[in-house]
């Protein structure tokens, strides 16, 4: 068992551990991440995607909505590449009480919120996918975030900064020494190979798991599972956010993003024993079409490519059975205080959007007991690929393709290679993704596998869910990383992934999107199950 | 407008129909929504690939004989499937189409990712094998236009070596070629193929392969296939110009074997007088007394398409044949019956290499392809081809087969009626 | 709303149909000649989801390249309107004005009712090298192309003078939409169209106001000029169907413009005329299969005759209506032409940076006619007669101009009067 000297361990390669292994790096600490899948597999991959104005929080949690507002105005600054700034409606539908939305105006304002009460037929104009019906609409600064790009970016920073990330590494035990947590003891989930690794301070920002990762060190926290699913539509249905001007509800929210929209959330109580395998249901499916047409009527007869779940992390204080009236906020739990246990912290609760600040409170403990005196740089530092404005092509054959890219990477776009028409040449057609793309999410980004590209590049992501593209994709993955046989396990993996996805919505067109990505694997091409063991 | 018979959908199951009726004379419209599933031909014609337990299949016949009685095939007495087989074949022939292989015993076409799958016909020049064994003796060089991406060349080098194949893999860098690279999206088999059309461009390309041929120790030539656009047999062509045989192996869509198949079908068909109407959709039918009198389309607006018979070889539900909604399953001209579970979440398997019902869905049929509507059989209306219900052409690899035995069979009963 | 969820998928455009299958890209023509087009899918499908989301991923020069012809709606099978995806997407987004030479090429009635005047000059110099050369230089016109000469005098001037005064004698009666061609460069055809129509008992008369289609305003970025022209047309053709006056044409563009095109790209509203705005061969076709009208033929004529089938013909979907009517000719041989485009597209060939690709296009398509070797080549559009005349040895007739030449025209009025 080998043995190595962190400053501090991370658990957990979600948003919220990506953000204090970036902090903590910053603040010269030795830091190491450890992810037990890929990044961003839990919470932070399985939501809206929503730039939060902290609107939503104003009228039942100014904490969160004034958190929410001064973190929204810092992601536009410091992660500009990751962010659609296109602004957001709560709309009133005729059964909706008009005198919530003078109370959530004035919630608003007293939040440091911008918040333009418009009239109706204004409202109808900015955004013609709103529901005709509206009797009001207030404008807020809400915007949309890609949660895969902002975890990589904070990771890549991090690692510029001297840290090290394993990915795929589970911690299965904690070694603790009179009281102390002094490291974990990680299993590498693709060799089953075991290490001890330790290090002065661990963080569990493990999201939901969290809880677990504290049961091993015999300290309980009250952590409520509460599943929220959500339906991803083919195209942009609406170019700004709509929300529903009411205390919040389910399917609610309707998130422009990328080249798609996404509709949610349910939110259900699922015991903890279930969270690693969360399957939309039919009654969710319904649920988040009803709600979801009633704030663009379109949705009603628009084609869904797929659904998905996400466990949120929140810690629980009383038995409320819908989990909406447990605070957002932030949970920073400093175990030898709490519990009497020295060595280990746990950052957890929050949201997607205030990542950054749990990562500065809890990156701020950790310096307070490690006796480091660094202050938080992460509010005024750009991560990568924002360090300056994005490149724009405006002439030129296939200028559009240049424009995606560097939608997606920034001002970084300039290191993917687009010299040779090889490297022009598209992978994934319908996210418009170049052999180059790949190449440098490969070789500058750590990607092993597709579901990796995936988060970086958005194969597979699109209309035909890597039925056109993810054999390219694998074939061109082995290749790079010189490894066929681990490609087409790979290639499995993932069409599995996919189809999780479209079950709970197949039918359409999107069964017929699946039985012609079968008719191209299984039949055309001959793979079976057999082939991949 | 009256026909004998108006059959719906142009792929391979409509036209095999046409092409019986219209060669026995009949007046026949084949009414096409757009272009067919033989854009994802693998370049082999599969009768019967695998049982029910997903056992490989030796001898088709065979085990046709032990499918369950819902299966299309099962229609058919073993006599009937037989004639209708060497119909097939025959029709093939006619059309200038050649294949090699028989319903007497399955071999083996390689797939794009260099794996073997029993088959019934393969065309010609398309790789092909009569025993998984015979591989092991070969030598290929596989070579393929650099930058090309439609076929997975890495994955299929590695299967083939796993098999005990010695292979070689070279980038063709063509300069017939290097126009076609500056587009990032249309670096396609069918573009290059059209390139191929050109003799210039077949010979600089023919010299090529000489060249690796030469310096290389091997038996055969594989290559992605990426001839056959023109009228003219390219194939032939090249391999007059190339020393060492040459075998082409199917890419990702578009099929430029698939639609080459397609337009000789098609002209086949209006060589014998066919009218094929194309991109045009049947959107309705008329009818009374159990029988439909007649049919109109979405272009043909004030058209009355008057026959005696009509054949709906539509598809699955990725030609739209049936079409699933968030409620039911439903075909969508008629309303037919349809083979299928109500409750959704049965409609899937989670694993997505396993068995899916969903492709088991179609209409419902009486002992000679009539269609039930209401539960009652429409006595003109036959279904073939893949909206028949009750195979999973995935998991059986008998798609094309079940395709071209229908289509011929029920040309063959509304022929003896 | 709860129980009319997810019954149907709707979108503009059908654009949520796709899926990617790729068959339209196999049948795009500008794709298989040029890497610079990023071929139907990309253009159409793929690249709306971006546009959808920010303007800057609009690519003007890319989409430009787009004929307009359909062919890939034709091949589609899941009824994506690809072609007025790319075409809407040009008239949202593109922030260019229309240059000197696109705006004399989409004025075709304006300059043509200039042009007409002093025929003889501006034909000479339409021929002429150097007046070539300079169009070459000055507005980008190819100079290696004729362009179709001027008339000396405008069908409509004929018509009143020669024409009108006969009309009143019948009791039926059409109205004809001429076009641009027919008025100012090819009256013939117009002269053909009464011939036949009187022959079989009909009168004709002209449109109230009569303006260009626009299909060449709406090609070269002037789609609010079209509009406005496509609103002056339906108001006339209104007030002729009000009457009781079909309105028909000899143009498959013309129609298949103010037929489709209208209503969705440039929003007009022609619910009132469509269904009596129509080709007159199909009107044709349908009088002689209901058994109204019949035609009797020269013994004597004799001639081979192969059928080019015109883009928006095919999408259209009448192809069978031209073609059903030749075949009734007996002393025709007819060839039925593989369907591909001949790279004219209006006014797309015209202009000096497409005339690579637009050679490149017709090509496959020049080759096979000069195989066939016909008497006459027949289409529907003008602008094919135009390419194919001034690329292969074959003359080229309108159908009606066939149809017109080989009737027996004493014997067809003595049976129709």
């Amino acid at each position: 068992m080998a043995q190595q000297e962190y400053d501090v361990i991370v658990i957990g390669g979600g948003i919220t551990g990506a953000g204090v292994a970036r902090d903590c790096s910053m603040r010269g600490l030795k830091t190491l991440l450890l992810e037990r899948q890929n990044l961003a597999d839990g919470a932070t991959g399985r939501n809206h995607g929503m730039l939060h104005s902290g609107a939503r929080y104003a009228v039942t949690d100014a904490e969160s909505a004034e958190e929410c507002i001064k973190e929204n105005m810092i992601l536009r600054r410091i992660a500009h590449h990751c962010v659609e700034e296109h602004d957001g409606l709560f709309i009133s539908l005729p059964e909706d009480d008009l005198n919530y939305q003078q109370k959530f105006v004035e919630s608003c304002r007293k939040a440091g919120i911008r918040a333009d009460i418009l009239d109706p037929e204004e409202a109808k104009r900015l955004e013609p996918a709103v529901n005709p019906a509206i009797v009001g609409a207030v404008r807020v600064p809400d915007g949309s975030v890609d949660p895969f790009r902002l975890t990589l970016s904070n990771v890549a920073d991090a690692i510029n900064r001297g840290a090290d990330v394993l990915k795929f590494h589970e911690v299965i035990g904690l070694i603790i020494v009179n009281g102390r947590v002094l490291g974990v003891k990680a299993r590498n989930n693709l060799t089953g190979e075991v290490k001890e690794i330790r290090a002065r301070i661990t963080v569990n920002a493990a999201g939901i798991w969290g809880c677990l990762i504290a049961k091993m060190a015999g300290i309980n926290i009250n952590m409520f599972p509460a599943k929220g699913s959500l339906l991803v539509f083919g195209h942009r249905v609406n170019n700004m956010l709509i929300n529903r001007c009411r205390k919040p509800a389910n399917a609610d929210i309707l998130v422009p993003g990328d080249a798609i929209c996404v509709i949610g959330t349910t939110s259900d109580r699922v015991p903890i024993e279930s969270v690693d395998d969360m399957r939309v249901t039919p009654e969710e499916v319904n649920i988040l079409l009803t709600e979801g047409a009633k704030l663009a009527p379109a949705l009603a007869t628009t084609r869904i490519l797929r659904a998905y779940a996400g466990v949120r992390p929140l810690v629980a204080s009383d038995d409320d059975p819908t989990g909406r009236s447990i605070s957002r906020g932030i949970v920073c739990l400093d175990h030898e205080e709490r519990d009497g246990m020295a060595g280990m912290i746990t950052i957890t609760g929050g949201k997607l959007m205030t990542y950054r600040l749990m990562a500065e409170i809890a990156t701020d403990k950790v310096c307070e007991k490690l006796g480091v005196e660094a202050i938080c740089e992460t509010a005024s530092t750009p991560l990568p690929g924002s360090e300056s404005e994005a490149p724009v092509a405006k002439d030129g054959p296939y200028m559009y393709l240049f424009n995606v890219e560097s939608g997606r990477h920034g001002c970084r776009q300039p290191h993917i290679e687009r010299d040779s028409d090889g490297d022009r040449a598209l992978v994934c057609e319908c996210e418009e993704v170049s052999v180059g793309e790949v190449k440098y999410a490969v070789e500058h980004q750590g990607v092993n596998n597709l579901i990796q590209l995936r988060q970086c590049t958005r194969v597979g992501m699109g209309t035909c869910q890597g039925g056109l593209c993810a054999m390219r994709a694998a074939c061109l993955i082995g290749k790079l990383k010189g490894n066929i046989c681990e490609a087409q396990k790979d290639l499995h993996k993932f069409l599995q992934e996919r189809w999780k996805g479209m079950m709970p919505v197949g039918w359409g067109q999107t069964l017929s999107e699946a039985q012609m990505s079968a008719e191209i694997f299984q039949g055309l091409c001959g793979l079976k199950d057999k082939n991949f063991n | 407008m009256k026909f004998d018979t108006i059959i719906i959908g142009g792929g391979l199951s409509g036209l095999c129909c046409g092409i019986s009726l219209a060669q026995a004379g009949k007046k026949v419209a084949i009414a096409a929504t757009g272009q067919s599933s033989l854009h994802f031909f693998s370049g082999s014609f599969d009768m019967l690939g695998y049982d029910i337990q997903e056992k490989e299949v030796e001898h088709p016949l065979e085990a046709i004989a032990q499918l369950p009685d819902s299966h299309p095939y099962r229609k058919l007495d073993n006599e009937t499937l037989i004639e209708t087989a060497t119909a097939f074949s025959q029709l093939l022939a006619g059309a200038g189409i050649n294949v090699k292989g028989s319903y007497m015993a399955n071999h083996y076409r390689l797939t794009p990712t260099g794996l073997l799958e029993p088959t019934w016909l393969t065309l010609e020049g398309m790789a092909m094998i009569d025993s998984a064994g015979q591989l092991k003796t070969h030598k290929v060089l596989l070579a393929y236009p650099k930058e090309f991406m439609d076929l997975p060349v890495d994955f299929m080098e590695a299967n083939l070596k796993q098999q005990g194949v010695e292979v070689m893999v070279k980038e063709l860098e063509d300069q017939v070629f290097s126009f076609r690279r500056k587009s990032p999206s249309e670096m396609r088999a069918t573009n290059l193929a059209k390139v191929l059309i050109d003799e210039n461009a077949m010979s600089s390309f023919a010299q090529e392969l000489n060249n690796l041929g030469k310096d290389n120790n091997v038996d055969t030539i594989l290559l992605p296939n990426i001839i056959g656009w023109g009228t003219s047999d390219e194939f032939k062509t090249l391999q007059s110009k190339v020393s060492k045989p040459i075998r082409m192996v199917a890419t990702l869509p578009p099929s430029v074997c698939g639609i080459s198949v397609q337009a000789k079908l098609k002209q086949r068909f209006e060589k014998l007088g066919g009218t094929f109407l194309i991109g045009d959709r049947v959107i309705k039918g008329n009818i009374q007394y159990n029988r439909v009198t007649d049919v109109s389309t979405e272009k043909l607006t004030d058209e009355i398409l008057q026959a005696n018979e009509f054949v709906v070889a539509s598809g699955s539900f990725r030609s739209q044949g049936i079409i699933a909604n968030y409620e039911r399953v439903y075909e969508p001209i008629f309303d037919l019956d349809i083979d299928y579970t109500s409750q959704r979440e049965s409609w899937y398997d989670a694993n997505v290499f396993a068995a899916q019902p969903y492709m088991q869905f179609g209409v419902k049929t009486d002992g000679s392809f009539r269609a039930y509507k209401n539960g009652v059989v429409l006595e003109n209306v036959y279904a073939v081809g893949s909206i028949l219900s009750g195979n999973n052409s995935i998991r059986l690899a008998d798609g094309t087969g079940v395709d071209a035995v229908t289509g011929t069979a029920v040309a063959n009963i509304i022929l003896k009626k | 709303m709860g129980d009319e969820l997810q019954l149907s998928n709707i979108s503009t455009n059908e654009l949520e149909q796709c899926l990617k299958c790729t068959i339209c890209t196999a049948y795009c023509p500008v794709a298989a000649v040029t890497p610079f087009y990023p071929g139907p899918k990309h253009a159409g499908p793929d690249g709306e989801r971006y546009r959808i989301k920010d303007a800057k991923y609009f690519d003007e020069k890319a989409l430009k390249m787009c004929l307009n012809c359909k062919r890939c709606e034709v091949a589609c099978p899941e009824g994506v309107k690809i072609g007025d995806i790319i075409q809407a997407a040009r008239i949202k987004y593109s922030t260019h004005r229309p240059s000197l030479r696109d705006w004399t090429m989409g004025n075709t009635d304006l300059v043509g009712s200039i042009a007409t005047r002093v025929a003889p000059i501006v034909n000479m110099s339409l021929k002429l090298k150097p007046a070539k050369a300079v169009m070459d230089m000055m507005i980008g016109l190819d100079k290696t192309k004729t362009m179709p000469s001027y008339s000396s005098q405008r069908f409509e001037t004929w018509f009143k003078k020669h024409a009108l005064p006969q009309q009143s004698k019948y009791t039926k009666k059409v109205s004809y939409f001429h076009g641009c061609y027919v008025n100012y460069n090819f009256p013939k055809l117009g002269q053909d169209f009464v011939k036949l129509m009187n022959a079989i008992g009909y009168g004709v008369s002209l449109l109230d106001k009569e303006k260009c289609c626009g299909v060449a305003l709406i090609a070269n970025g002037m789609s609010s000029q079209a509009k406005r022209q496509g609103e002056v047309n339906i108001k006339s053709m209104t007030e002729s169907v009000s009457k009781g006056m079909p309105v028909l044409t000899t143009s498959s563009t013309c129609t298949f413009t103010m037929r489709e095109e209208y209503p969705h790209l440039l929003q007009i509203n022609n619910d009132k005329v469509k269904d009596s705005l129509s080709l007159a061969t199909r009107f044709i076709y349908q009088l002689v299969e209901s058994g109204k009208v019949n035609l009797v033929f020269r013994k004597d004529y004799k001639k081979r005759i192969a059928y080019h089938s015109a883009c928006h013909m095919e999408r259209l979907g009448w192809i069978i209506y031209s073609t059903s009517l030749l075949k009734m000719i007996p002393g025709v041989d007819f060839v039925m032409l593989d369907s591909m485009c001949c790279g004219q597209a209006g006014t797309y060939a015209f202009k000096k940076e497409n005339h690579d690709v637009a050679s490149a296009i017709g090509s496959p398509l020049f080759k096979l006619i000069e195989e066939v070797h016909p008497d006459l080549v027949a289409t529907d559009c003008e602008t094919c007669k135009w390419q194919i005349e001034m690329s292969t040895s074959a003359p080229v007739e309108n159908p009606i101009s066939i149809l017109a030449d080989a009737l027996d025209v004493e014997a067809t009025k003595a049976l129709n009067s």
